[in-house]
């Protein structure tokens, strides 16, 4: 399918003086009556406060550090017009570093290798098997959703995918999914820290990827990169954005977004509109469900640390070692799960559902015009307080989406059941006492497959009502078959098992992954935990 | 000067129409027109609900919870993104228990919605004694335009960011005020009064903060504005429903059907997420006449001991 990113070369300069020229006349635009360097002065000083802590913090590069430590000496003796040029400069720089590359070479060759390299990473028993390995790999990675809706509305608007993030593979499993389903290469945001990456590094920095350093916190970057998006997306650019931020560390269905870039959708819409251009723009939730994660262990590690935040970017994880990442790889394809990547309703900027013919549609089904919502006595009415408000709504529909298009699988099924009859054999000890003392805890077979039953014919109501998915593996075999299944998964890749089948019991080895692989459920746990058997819960 | 459209011409509705009018905007009555209920002078009524919904953008919905949902589904085809609806609802959907402003954003494509609440009524409206309202709401725009137009020397009207804790305090307060009614009823003193509002203010802030409001609006003119008014009107319903219930004359308590609905909602919504709201739970069970008012008292007053 053609996409507007095979023309990104032409335009980058283009975009680039729009993104410095627009940044810099907003800090313009801040300037008092009596005083024209407000805004100037005010962004220098944050961005060189925030830099030379940060320099100074981590002891990174002194060059740049001095270079900060002179500015922010020079603020207060520049002039209005040093001030603006300064700032000009420093916007200049940061747009060229965060600003992406888009090659054809190497999008034809990514495109033709990476359904084989996928294949082969997640098949290597026979590498020569070339095109039979990405027929095995799309019957491991299942793709659905409203696929042909999707295509459709690509022609007519630009997408931008937003979908849960659990694992650095996942923007390497999403965009082969794109490619899968015929649907455009989109543009994405990806932290910076992953350009490193000798896989994956190469082929971002040339299909479009953009660099976010989350180390940088100042206005100014965020500013820069914020309008990069907004810019992207209004050109019409089909762009991808994590809106949890961050790989989730509990396993969790995401349910806190960060609304910045979905903000960036909004304003993009309605700068679109003020120009008459009245292309749709469409959100597209995705939610990506693995019967096992790459770094399950180093997420829930850091999840359950205090200081969880201090590890903010993990530079050290699973993913940084290819020998972890061929082993996950080859563990998945000799699962009877499959991935799946499950695309859902595509949403306008508001957070309403799109029908067919890419129209806005009310909660009747009824169609509507978004364009209203900018609108006030039949004129468009900037106003920076309400689209906030709108895109808090939007960011709560999305979340709303990641919870009933999550697809339950059986290690996420048996995590969960196992680890809340740990709780209900212990009520009285906290989450890290469980954790850790119920390792080698015994559960009966029998109870667990009662207790299992239950579970699964609750969540098949529930699934019924569209509240969440469950995978057919999950809904179709006995309930020991499913039990095995997830036990025979958590054996093949991890370090350590999470269970173990022992004669007619379970046994619990790694409560920290039943916990983490438990917790996709843990949105919906108030009104599962009833269906568990009372005095439920392993022996020790 | 704009145009309003007030959706439910009730008392409430009458009086914040005419409040518009007096202010200069045009208002447009939407209801049943029941006998005995006279339009405001210069308000124009209809019946007509869709054709009024395309003269404006700028709605207030002044009808009883119960009938709530069954007029937004009418509505909602009439509706666009430019409307910005206003709800001065005290109660919560039957069946569904949505709060109203809640059952506006799932049935309409509406987003820009606000909750008009607070310790002035119809009738402190109409007799221009001086009260207080309330708008909450997320889009400040909305909150300007409601203030601007409903301010009268008579009338302050406040402005916050937290519309489902004010929603959620109004419709407790209105409950919680039996409480007041039923201890005045019963002779206790004012020390046990005085017990039963601020406990009553307690318990409004913590099914608010549970439920997605913020702390503190418990205390303001939602909450504890509303509940004041209460305790200081013997003649108001939820006082006269607390006398009923004292008495143990459920019939005449039972008239307060808004009331005891949003007792019923309320206690379910609180059960469903695990909040503590014992003075709720005992007047929903009142009601039911599963208990009588003094036994519901020593149970109160017979719980374990806690920090405030």
């Amino acid at each position: 399918m053609h996409a507007p990113i095979f023309e990104f070369n032409r335009h980058r300069e283009d975009i680039e003086r729009e993104v410095i020229g627009r940044v810099v006349d907003a800090f313009a635009s801040h300037a008092g009556p009596d005083d024209p360097t407000r805004g100037f002065q005010f962004v220098l000083n944050d961005a060189a406060f925030h830099e030379i802590d940060r320099l100074e913090r981590s002891r990174g590069n002194t060059e740049r550090l001095a270079d900060w430590q002179r500015l922010a000496r020079r603020i207060g003796r520049m002039t209005p017009d040093e001030l603006h040029d300064e700032t000009r400069r420093r916007a200049e720089w940061y747009v060229r570093d965060v600003v992406g590359h888009f090659d054809r070479r190497v999008y034809r060759f990514a495109s033709s290798v990476l359904p084989v390299g996928l294949g082969a990473l997640f098949n290597t028993t026979d590498l020569a098997r070339g095109l039979s390995s990405m027929r095995d790999l799309s019957s491991r990675i299942r793709v659905e959703g409203p696929l042909e809706q999707l295509r459709e509305l690509a022609r007519m608007g630009t997408l931008v995918v937003v979908p849960t993030h659990s694992s650095n593979l996942d923007s390497i499993v999403l965009g082969w999914s794109l490619l899968h389903a015929d649907l455009p290469p989109c543009t994405y945001g990806a932290g910076k820290n992953l350009f490193g990456n000798p896989l994956v590094g190469y082929f971002m920095r040339n299909l479009g990827a953009y660099r976010v350093d989350r180390r940088l916190r100042h206005v100014l970057y965020k500013d820069v990169l914020k309008c990069y998006s907004q810019v992207l997306i209004e050109r019409g650019y089909h762009s991808l954005f994590f809106p949890g931020g961050t790989r989730g560390r509990s396993g969790a269905v995401e349910q806190k977004l960060k609304l910045g870039l979905m903000g960036s959708a909004l304003a993009a819409f309605s700068e679109r509109l003020q120009r008459g251009d009245t292309r749709p723009i469409f959100l597209v939730p995705v939610t990506i469900n693995y019967p096992l994660v790459l770094e399950a262990e180093t997420l829930i590690e850091d999840h359950l640390k205090a200081k969880g935040q201090a590890r903010y970017i993990i530079e050290d994880d699973e993913f940084s070692r290819l020998g972890r990442i061929a082993q996950f790889a080859v563990q998945v394809m000799g699962l009877q799960t499959t991935m799946v990547i499950r695309y859902g309703t595509p949403l306008d900027v508001f957070g309403n559902p799109v029908g067919l013919d890419g129209r806005s549609l009310g909660p009747g089904g009824h169609p509507i015009d978004p364009a209203r919502y900018l609108m006030r006595d039949g004129e468009p009415v900037d106003d920076p307080a309400r689209d906030a408000a709108y895109t808090r709504q939007t960011g709560l529909a999305v979340a709303e989406a990641y919870l009933s298009e999550t697809v339950i699988l059986p290690t996420q099924f048996v995590g969960w059941l196992l680890f809340e009859r740990e709780r209900r054999a212990a009520p009285h000890l906290d989450l890290f006492a469980l954790l850790r003392t119920t390792s080698g805890d015994r559960h009966d077979l029998t109870e667990l497959c009662d207790d299992g039953d239950r579970l699964r014919a609750k969540l098949v109501a529930m699934a019924a009502k569209g509240r969440l998915c469950l995978d057919p593996s999950l809904q179709g075999s006995p309930i020991d078959e499913v039990l095995d299944d997830a036990v025979r998964a958590f054996g093949m890749y991890h370090l350590r098992s999470a269970v173990e089948r022992e004669a007619d019991a379970l046994v619990v080895r790694d409560p920290k992954l039943l916990y983490f692989y438990g917790n996709r459920l843990s949105a919906w746990e108030d009104e599962l935990r009833p269906v568990i058997a009372r005095g439920a819960g392993g022996a020790r | 000067m704009s145009q309003w459209i007030i959706v439910g011409d009730g008392a409430w509705g009458r009086a914040l129409s005419r409040r518009l009018v007096l202010n200069g905007h045009d208002a447009l009555l939407v209801g049943e027109r029941r006998i005995g209920n006279r339009v405001p002078k210069d308000v124009e009524h209809t019946i007509e609900l869709a054709p009024a919904l395309g003269r404006g953008e700028r709605v207030i919905l002044a009808v009883p919870a119960d009938r709530l949902e069954g007029l937004l589904v009418d509505a909602a085809p009439h509706l666009r993104g430019d409307h910005r609806i206003a709800t001065g609802i005290r109660g919560l959907t039957p069946g569904t228990h949505l709060r109203p402003s809640e059952a506006v954003a799932r049935h309409t494509p509406v987003r820009q919605l606000a909750v008009l609440a607070g310790a002035a009524d119809a009738r402190a409206l109409r007799k221009k004694t001086p009260a207080a309202l309330v708008v909450g709401t997320a889009f400040p725009a909305f909150a300007d335009e409601l203030q601007a137009a409903l301010v009268a020397p008579s009338l302050r009207i406040y402005t916050n960011r937290d519309p489902i804790g004010t929603e959620l305090a109004s419709i407790l307060a209105m409950v919680l005020g039996v409480a007041l009614g039923i201890g005045r009823t019963l002779g206790v003193g004012p020390a046990t009064e005085a017990t039963a509002l601020t406990r009553a203010v307690a318990e409004i802030d913590r099914v608010v903060c549970g439920l997605g409001g913020a702390p503190k609006t418990a205390y303001g003119l939602a909450g504890l504005g509303l509940l004041a008014e209460l305790a200081f009107d013997p003649e108001a319903r939820s006082a006269l429903a607390g006398r009923a219930l004292a008495a143990g004359d459920l019939e005449q308590a039972g008239e307060a059907t808004e009331i005891r609905a949003a007792a019923r909602a309320l206690a379910a919504r609180c059960a469903r997420h695990r909040l503590r709201a014992p003075m709720l739970t005992v007047i929903d069970a009142l009601f039911d006449g599963h208990v009588d008012a003094a036994t519901a008292m020593k149970g109160l007053m017979a719980r374990s001991a806690r920090a405030e």
